[in-house]
């Protein structure tokens, strides 16, 4: 009887095709963006030790708002007597939960790309997603230099204590096979960072002081983490 | 009762003791009205059939503007006379009417078995024995009623604006030995046809089977005990008294339930008026153990097993309900007024700390009082020859509405959180009417509907309490179109088209906004052969939504999907081929999908078989009359599409009853899930977290609540 019914049901919706969506599973991997480590402040970094602990990313339909400027197009004669304020990243709404991986991961950003696992998700618009960092957060360690200084620095663990929300993910996703790579920019992570203002000191990073401040902030920055779909060749 | 409402019944009170004054002779027959002459009960126990027919106890139908039809005489009948009952004539193919034999043929323990009597219509009772069921029809998801209009002797039963569903039509307080028939109208093809009258309308009338004094005590699986008691004069076979009261402590934890229902009706003729009186009163409590997450079972937990405590609910209902009939020469009119006041208090917790770290439970209360009216004329013409029916009809309906939601901490069930309450006046104001010319074998009928809606709504909670008001208005304007062809005495074709609407919740509605309605257009093709012995129908039906949505209750949310598309066929059969014997079935296939997407909608039902059958066999022995029984209705579900490209379980269920009368005692066996089939009521897709200390997962994942096993009950009857 069931398999005359399944059958039947079979049949009768052949022709509809499914219900618009499908689960699917994707590979994440892990890597930083290439390019050399310069501080808006001058600072040239050299990384020894780069440790990220993540604790699950999950991917949202919702799209991240990242604009910063005021469209080309928009003509605004009082623009310059009295500036807009524009979205910063943070106001956006998540949306519906399209994907996640939730198994905690350390990795090696020094390494060219580390697999993280395999995501859950399904079918459909994908616009952001969020990044939760395990407990050890990011931990860099280093030689700054600027001319004749030199600062050697181990940030110690710093972990944003909420998920990072908002990361930019604008994806299609359908059942065709690929990964999604994300890739940390460690320069824009460093990229506040003044090594001379270090506090009580550099190794370990004074917690109190203005560097560890640019340091904490870089790593709470969404814009710094980068999220692509590669597709599988 | 408040004040305002108290003017408002008497005003209508007046306005029927008015409509009584006037008197008119009886209407005649409408052709087509199908005509079942058989032996009454008295008969089938050895008293002579064929004597001839009582014309005067013939009687016009209800207040649907529907054809006239033959109402039962068996009850006024002197023993040995014949009784001649009759069914309104069908104007579509898929309009049937199941008649108490076919009610009575298999257990019916609530209001899921009295909605399963609908062709094609799947109920779940997925929160426990007192919250209203969600309903499946002709590829809709109903939820709990937004889609099917469903009235119990002329009371609306669904719920405007409701917190819980918008249309919520709870049923529970029916008491199934109490209904006379039901007459089910699918699909939106006639003018009669309100609010939620999408997928079709389903009318429960009342009346019991026997007359006399009937007392009855049930006792079963999970200490499931009912007792009954029913009056009915012999010489008016409409009216009647009933009390039921039933409770058990459920198939699992967390399910026990109690409730007591009252339902009476009176009808009397005075000159040629017939005036109706329908009360009601009505109170449940019962316990939910909620929605079962598949991956917990394939972890370890039981299938009967409890996620979230405290939920459950409790509702109460009191209905009356006054009409006139009033026959003249070249019709009838028919005028009604009703007041319901219904109040339900729920709690439910279908996704555990998911959102909130003392717990997603929800309490929801809703108080709603309506008071509505309606007036119904026809009258028929007779232009060239041929015959012309008109039928107008007005109504009015206020419901008057208190909402909140709130939410409650899983620990310890107290509130921590309100989410919002208002207040709410709904008014809705209705005008119809159908023309029908008959030349010869056809009958081309025209109509069309106006319903015009007006909310009030205060919304509580806002500006840190102070309250913000708004209101909105808007009027919906269907059509009716129908065609008929008489092929000899027993074939009938039918074509069908017709507009319906739901009105929308009020909640959703910003001020000054034109109410929106969701507007379904339909149609149907199909055939009908009837003869005394047997009824087979079969259709091929569609409709189009151009603005629906997808509302996930179990959640809370909606999601709009644009134009929708739903087709399917159905087929029934009504069949008495032998004395004693009785076969009533039904199978529907259907689609739903969305146009925009090209892909299904979820929840539908795609296949649903029913079939109901009975035989008894009288006869006298030592002096007595003995009359066993057998019956069974089972019950196929086919696998209903879920999001993410799955399927639900198919479900087959077989009910079975034997009972043996011996004079005026009668022992009754039911047996419910025969086969004890482990299955799901209700599947639904959607993320939970029952784990306060874990990241959850945010993604959809399959829940189900849980059917109830194999039950058995017996139940002593005693007719005096």
């Amino acid at each position: 009887m069931k398999r005359v019914a399944l059958l039947l049901v079979s049949l009768s919706l052949a022709a509809c095709g499914g219900t618009a969506q499908t689960r699917r599973t994707f590979p994440v991997v892990v890597s930083t963006v290439p390019g050399p480590l310069v501080t808006d402040s001058g600072w040239a970094v050299t990384l020894s030790s780069a440790q990220l602990s993540l604790a699950s990313v999950r991917f949202f339909s919702g799209e991240a708002l990242v604009r910063r400027g005021p469209l080309p197009w928009r003509f605004d004669p009082l623009g310059w007597l009295v500036p807009s304020a524009w979205a910063h990243p943070g106001h956006y709404v998540p949306g519906a939960a399209m994907g996640e991986l939730l198994q905690p991961l350390t990795v090696d950003l020094l390494a060219a790309e580390t697999p993280w696992g395999t995501a859950d998700g399904v079918t459909g618009t994908y616009g952001s997603l969020q990044l939760s960092l395990g407990a050890e957060g990011l931990r860099l360690k280093g030689t700054a230099t600027k001319g004749a200084d030199s600062v050697v620095f181990d940030t110690g663990s710093f972990a944003p204590p909420a998920a990072i929300e908002g990361v930019p993910f604008s994806h299609v996703m359908d059942t065709s096979a690929g990964r999604v790579r994300v890739a940390v920019d460690l320069a824009a992570i460093l990229s506040r960072v003044d090594f001379a203002l270090v506090g009580s000191g550099a190794d370990p990073l004074d917690p109190a002081s203005p560097a560890f401040n640019g340091f904490a902030r870089g790593v709470e920055d969404s814009s710094v983490y980068h999220a692509t779909w590669e597709a599988a060749e | 009762m408040s004040h305002p409402r108290l003017i408002a019944v008497a005003c209508a009170l007046a306005w029927a003791a008015e409509a009584y004054a006037h008197e008119d002779p009886d209407e005649p027959l409408d052709a087509g009205a199908a005509v079942d002459v058989r032996p009454s009960p008295e008969a089938v126990f050895g008293f002579d059939a064929g004597t001839p027919v009582d014309a005067a106890a013939l009687a016009p139908t209800g207040p649907d503007g529907g054809s006239p039809s033959l109402e039962p005489a068996d009850a006024g009948a002197p023993l040995g006379t014949t009784v001649v009952r009759s069914s309104r004539a069908p104007r579509s193919a898929s309009e049937v009417t199941v008649t108490q034999d076919v009610v009575q043929a298999a257990p019916r323990s609530g209001a899921t078995d009295l909605l399963r009597l609908v062709p094609g219509l799947v109920a779940s009772q997925h929160s426990g024995e007192g919250k209203a069921q969600q309903l499946f029809l002709r590829g809709f998801d109903a939820v709990h009623g937004q889609d099917v209009e469903l009235l119990v002797a002329g009371l609306p039963v669904n719920e405007v604006s409701h917190v819980h569903a918008l249309g919520y039509a709870d049923l529970n307080w029916l008491i199934p030995a109490a209904v006379r028939e039901v007459r089910v109208t699918e699909g939106s093809y006639r003018a009669f046809q309100g609010d939620f009258a999408v997928a079709g309308t389903v009318q429960y009338e009342l009346g019991l089977e026997e007359p006399g004094l009937t007392l009855s005590a049930s006792y079963g699986s999970y200490n499931r005990f009912r007792l009954f008691a029913g009056v009915r004069p012999t010489d008016a076979p409409e009216t009647f008294a009933a009390v039921e009261y039933v409770q058990g402590d459920g198939f699992g934890p967390q399910r026990a339930f109690g409730r007591v229902s009252l339902l009476g009706q009176a009808t009397l003729k005075v000159g040629n008026a017939r005036l109706r009186a329908v009360v009601g009163s009505a109170g449940a409590r019962f316990d939910s153990p909620g929605v079962v997450p598949q991956a917990a079972v394939d972890a370890g937990a039981g299938f009967f097993d409890v996620f979230g405590l405290r939920q459950g609910g409790s509702t109460s209902r009191h209905q009356l309900l006054l009409g006139a009939e009033l026959p003249h020469e070249s019709g009838r009119t028919t005028l009604e007024v009703c007041g319901v006041l219904s109040d339900l208090l729920l709690r439910n917790n279908f996704t555990g700390y998911l959102q909130h770290a003392e717990g997603d439970g929800l309490e929801q209360q809703q108080s709603n009082g309506l008071v509505g009216a309606r007036a119904v004329h026809r009258r028929h013409f007779h232009p060239f020859d041929s015959l012309v029916t008109l039928d107008l009809g007005l109504g009015g309906r206020r419901d008057d509405i208190h909402q909140s939601q709130r939410g409650y901490r899983e620990v310890d069930g107290a509130p921590y959180r309100d989410d919002f309450a208002a207040s709410i006046v709904q008014t809705a104001v209705s005008a119809w009417t159908e023309v029908a010319w008959l030349p010869a074998r056809w009958r081309f009928m025209l109509g069309g509907r106006l319903d015009v809606l007006h909310y009030d709504v205060r919304d509580e909670l806002a500006f840190a309490g102070a309250g913000a008001t708004r209101s909105a208005f808007g009027p919906h304007w269907g059509l009716k179109a129908g065609v008929e062809r008489a092929l000899g005495e027993a074939w009938r074709l039918f074509l069908n088209y017709g507009d319906g609407f739901r009105s929308p919740q009020a909640r959703s509605l910003s001020d000054g906004e034109r109410a929106p309605f969701v507007h379904v257009r339909g149609a149907e093709v199909g055939a009908a052969f009837t003869t005394a012995k047997v009824d087979v129908r079969g259709a091929l039906f569609g409709s189009y939504v151009a603005n629906d949505f997808f509302f996930d209750h179990t959640v809370g949310t909606t999601v709009y999907v644009g134009s929708t598309l739903r087709g399917g066929a159905q087929a029934s059969v009504t069949a008495r081929p032998i004395d004693g014997l009785l076969l009533s079935g039904s199978v529907t296939g259907a689609t739903a999908h969305v146009v925009q997407t090209d892909s299904l909608l979820p929840y539908f039902a795609p296949l649903v078989a029913r079939l109901d059958a009975s035989y008894s066999h009288p006869f006298q022995a030592w002096g007595l009359a003995w009359t066993p029984r057998v019956g069974t209705g089972l019950t196929l579900i086919g696998p209903r599409p879920l999001p993410y490209d799955e399927f639900s379980r198919t479900v087959f269920l077989a009910d079975v009853r034997a009972a043996l009368r011996v004079g005026r005692v009668e022992l009754v066996v039911d047996a419910q899930n025969l086969f004890d089939s482990r299955w799901r009521d209700g599947e639904f897709v959607f993320p939970s977290n029952w784990n306060p200390g874990a990241a959850p997962s945010l993604l959809p994942a399959r829940h189900f609540t849980a059917g109830a096993p194999r039950t058995v009950a017996a139940t002593l009857e005693v007719h005096l």
